[in-house]
């Protein structure tokens, strides 16, 4: 587990801004909650008549008023965002800066199997999305008790877990392409996840794209569907997961044979 | 210690690459590898090593197959490359104690060593200073150690002298001689033709992929001649010119 380690230790700093950045954000938007509800009520009715945008934040499913319709729109879109964003870029650089910071030619010829390397590799970024998420839900937890609002914990556990598998699909899908790049790879991460938001979007929006949601992992964890519903779409995860398991195995079947540069 | 046997690697979308190298590298040999930019000594090594893999021939380091048992054959050699892109991160004893981890030294052996070779090389004072403050040469000093600190059979190097001092130097010379006299053997490429007249007792030249000549140091450099001579003649080019 020294490689494990050595990651660990390696994204400690990016781990905790990222980690920092996105609970600031969601502890804002809960705290700004009591003093926008008020106006909240009266939006709603706007919000829930503005057609295409209102179908594409999923507002025509649940009533944005509410505690559970605000958290799972303005503060699911703080975790869902942010959190892709995290777990995309350190996939996306996992094995791939290596390469580009060119300590790769070096690792590459001590005694470690390349396998070992992506398995540990691998693990290090699982168990920071793991970190990440743990500490986000845990304020997350505390913010809403503060503010004193009647919360449906199961929605709010489906919520969170749906942003953490939708972390893990990505990251699963930019280790793949990791294996790839011998740049930087962080702008494809970004627009990997990007992308998939968009993708998300245009389903919500376009009644003959919907099945767009079963190749975007914010399929599944769309907020408004899920507080709505109070359960998560299985087919879609496991649709999404299974794309996350194809771009782990591509890093194993491209990495393990790749020249490094 | 090191046989490369009908080596040919060949990269994709490249006319780049080496074709048939055979050397042979025993106990007690300071082995020099010489040949102009691109010529295929860096892919030679990086094969050999194991960072990139090669299309035929067969690489043996201490009787063991490369391609068969590469972890095995990693234990039992360092490789220093030209550049010594170092995690930048991390201070130089946490790199050490890294290497020496991947290595599986023992704590006593590790500091010792590391003791040793950093105040050879007069960088302990900076082993608790981050890397991405050291020069060039310290990281090429740093490097040396960590290659260094498992005590390998077979050192491995890509231009080792490049941005070291001539004090720095002097210690590495001193320190490939003592591994060949311990029964162990350097492999190492350079343009420095002057030093690797002096240092090696074997040469190989390598031109476009082939090698050229390869042998002892005394056959392929007859009475008269320097090795620069033998380089020129056999990559084609008048001295004169």
């Amino acid at each position: 587990m020294i490689l494990f380690k050595h990651e660990l230790k390696k994204g400690c700093k990016s781990l905790a801004i990222w980690t920092l950045a996105i609970s600031f954000f969601l502890v804002v938007c809960v705290f700004l909650y009591p003093e926008m509800k008020g106006e909240m009520e009266n939006m709603n009715d706007m919000f829930s008549s503005m057609g295409a945008f209102t179908q594409a934040f999923g507002m025509d499913k649940i009533n944005f008023g509410t505690w559970m319709g605000y958290y799972a729109i303005e503060c699911g879109n703080v975790i869902g965002m942010g959190g892709a964003f995290f777990a995309a870029i350190l996939a996306v650089t996992a094995l791939a800066k290596e390469e580009k910071d060119r300590t790769a030619e070096f690792l590459l010829s001590h005694p470690v199997s390349r396998k070992r390397v992506i398995t540990e590799k691998g693990m290090a970024v699982l168990v920071q999305i793991c970190i990440m998420n743990i500490v986000v839900f845990l304020l997350s937890i505390i913010s809403m008790v503060c503010i004193n609002v009647e919360v449906s914990w199961k929605e709010i556990f489906l919520l969170h877990f749906a942003y953490f598998l939708v972390q893990i699909v990505l990251a699963g899908i930019c280790f793949g392409i990791s294996a790839f790049v011998s740049g930087n790879g962080i702008g494809l991460g970004i627009g990997v996840a990007t992308s998939m938001y968009f993708i998300n979007l245009v389903a919500n929006i376009t009644e003959s794209a919907k099945d767009l949601k079963y190749i975007t992992p914010f399929g599944f964890a769309d907020g408004a569907s899920i507080v709505a519903e109070a359960a998560l779409n299985w087919k879609m995860v496991v649709v999404n997961l299974l794309f996350a398991i194809v771009g782990v195995a591509v890093a194993y079947g491209k990495y393990t044979k790749k020249d490094i540069r | 210690m090191l046989k490369i046997n009908n080596l040919t690697k060949h990269y994709k979308g490249s006319d780049k690459g080496v074709n048939n190298v055979t050397l042979h590298i025993g106990k007690g040999d300071i082995y020099a590898f010489i040949g102009h930019n691109g010529a295929g000594k860096t892919t030679t090594l990086k094969c050999v090593t194991g960072i990139h893999d090669f299309d035929e021939g067969e690489i043996l380091i201490d009787g063991i197959s490369l391609r068969d048992n590469p972890l095995e054959c990693k234990r039992r050699f360092a490789y220093i490359p030209d550049n010594p892109d170092l995690y930048k991160y991390l201070t130089g004893i946490q790199y050490l104690n890294f290497i020496a981890d991947i290595f599986q030294v023992g704590a006593n052996d590790r500091e010792d060593r590391i003791k040793k070779y950093a105040g050879d090389f007069e960088i302990l004072e900076s082993l608790g200073d981050l890397i991405s403050t050291y020069s060039h040469g310290m990281k090429q000093k740093l490097a040396i150690i960590s290659a260094l600190i498992h005590q390998p059979k077979l050192l491995i190097l890509d231009e080792p002298f490049v941005g070291l001092d001539p004090q720095a130097t002097v210690i590495l010379k001193g320190i490939m001689k003592k591994i060949c006299e311990a029964g162990g053997a350097v492999f190492f490429s350079t343009h420095v033709l002057d030093v690797a007249e002096r240092l090696c007792n074997k040469v190989a030249i390598i031109k476009a992929g082939n090698v050229l000549a390869s042998g002892n140091m005394a056959d392929i450099v007859r009475e008269g001649q320097s090795l620069e001579d033998i380089f020129m003649e056999a990559i084609g080019k008048n001295v004169a010119d």
